[in-house]
């Protein structure tokens, strides 16, 4: 399996250095492998994720994806390769179809094109017919949905997901499951989800890891 | 005069018009990108510019009036451009009043927006270009607000319209100046025209405020 990941000696903090969020001396993720972040709340799982979604640049160390060394200039290039779920997620103050689109739309993709693109991953995420329903009135479920939709769309390398069934209901977990094993399994690609509930670890994962205090154990 | 449609009354009401939009349009386009601008960065000097900003909107109208009409005087620094007792001259002195409430209300309005947005903006791989017409869009009611406050701060003040426009009748007569002129000369009719119709701009300014708001909602 080659290497998605490969971190050495990050060192992240958001406070410049006074006090370490996350310290991860070696750390590697395998192509199309499945990774559980497993730790209690404040143990750096969202950080983590949030470095290996480029939002987050360690102020030491260094991260390689795909073989490609993160600085300040590849950053926006790298985050466009991966897709991140977040626990909460933001959806924004228009339509459906508007918010899944945008993603495709800020890489130039006509809206011909795009709107296509877009009904079909509403489809596959179980809301076909919400296309012009407006983002704010949906439930919890419902938008956590359009959200993993506005990442799918984008057709990411790797998927990371932040404790994604905290505000979902039963239906809503079980849709996005199925998608998240297609992906993985199927597809081949990385997966890394963040969850701090043991039942969420399903067989399909293929590492776990524990975080506590911002450093990391794999099992 | 009102329904009649008085000539001297209709070229009042549009000179007022068309001086508060033209300068609350050119307070919009460089005062939404200003204060998106101060909202989103941080710099060394932030919180003492906002605070400039803070004071400036309290200033009188008749102070930014006198120090435009300094400016723009004969023997003035920049007498020469002409600007005195124009409509561009009033435009630029109700450009000076307008400004600090455009910048200060988008500041506001960006500062207001979950932070959840930024973040959000980010992932979906949007730069800084693009994080900014985004911004646009999601705070667009909030920042429309702050246009339709402007113009309705701009429409109804009478300091900097006298001092700058002079008040020349099928020049520079605005609604406040012409009520201000009328009722010392006891011309009470033309006077009771002008606010009226000023109360119904303003009163049309403050039902769209409205509409913004609910439609936010």
């Amino acid at each position: 399996m080659t290497a998605c990941y490969e971190i050495s000696q990050i060192r992240f903090s958001y406070d410049m250095g006074r006090r370490a969020c996350l310290a991860i001396d070696n750390f590697q993720i395998g192509s199309g492998e499945f990774v559980a972040l497993l730790g209690p709340n404040g143990s750096g799982k969202t950080t983590l994720l949030h470095v290996l979604a480029f939002l987050n640049i360690p102020q030491q160390g260094f991260i390689r994806f795909n073989g490609e060394i993160l600085t300040k200039k590849n950053a926006l290039a790298l985050r466009r390769r991966v897709g991140l779920l977040l626990q909460n997620p933001y959806l924004f103050n228009t339509t459906v179809l508007e918010n899944v689109m945008s993603g495709l739309r800020l890489r130039g993709v006509q809206k011909s094109r795009a709107a296509p693109m877009a009904k079909d991953a509403l489809t596959r995420v179980g809301l076909a017919g919400f296309e012009e329903r407006f983002a704010r009135h949906l439930s919890g479920g419902e938008a956590q949905r359009v959200a993993l939709a506005r990442t799918l769309v984008l057709d990411p390398d790797v998927l990371l997901l932040d404790e994604p069934s905290n505000h979902m209901d039963v239906e809503s977990v079980r849709i996005t499951d199925d998608i998240v094993l297609d992906w993985n399994k199927k597809r081949g690609k990385t997966v890394v989800m963040a969850t701090h509930h043991q039942s969420d670890i399903r067989c399909h994962v293929d590492t776990i890891c524990w975080l506590d205090g911002g450093r990391i154990r794999t099992s | 005069m009102i329904i009649s449609g008085d000539p001297e009354v209709f070229f009042i009401v549009l000179t007022s018009l068309k001086v508060s939009a033209a300068a609350t349009a050119a307070s919009a386009v460089t005062g939404i990108p200003l204060g998106m601008a101060l909202a989103v960065n941080r710099f060394k000097g932030k919180r003492l510019l906002l605070l400039v900003l803070n004071t400036s909107m309290a200033i009188p109208t008749v102070v930014i009036g006198l120090f435009f009409y300094i400016l723009f005087s004969r023997s003035g620094p920049l007498g020469s451009l002409g600007l005195l007792f124009t409509p561009s001259g009033m435009i630029v002195g109700l450009y000076a009043l307008s400004l600090p409430l455009i910048v200060n209300m988008s500041v506001l309005a960006v500062q207001a927006l979950d932070s959840r947005f930024f973040l959000t903006a980010k992932l979906l791989g949007a730069n800084y270009r693009q994080q900014g017409w985004l911004i646009l869009r999601e705070a667009r009611f909030a920042l429309m607000g702050a246009v339709v406050v402007g113009f309705g701060r701009v429409v109804s003040e009478v300091g900097i319209a006298m001092m700058l426009g002079g008040n020349i009748k099928g020049f520079t007569r605005t609604m406040t100046t012409a009520i201000a002129l009328e009722t010392s000369k006891g011309e009470l009719e033309l006077s009771m025209a002008l606010g009226i119709i000023l109360i119904v701009v303003s009163l049309g300014v403050n039902v769209l405020l409205y509409v913004i708001q609910e439609y936010k909602r």
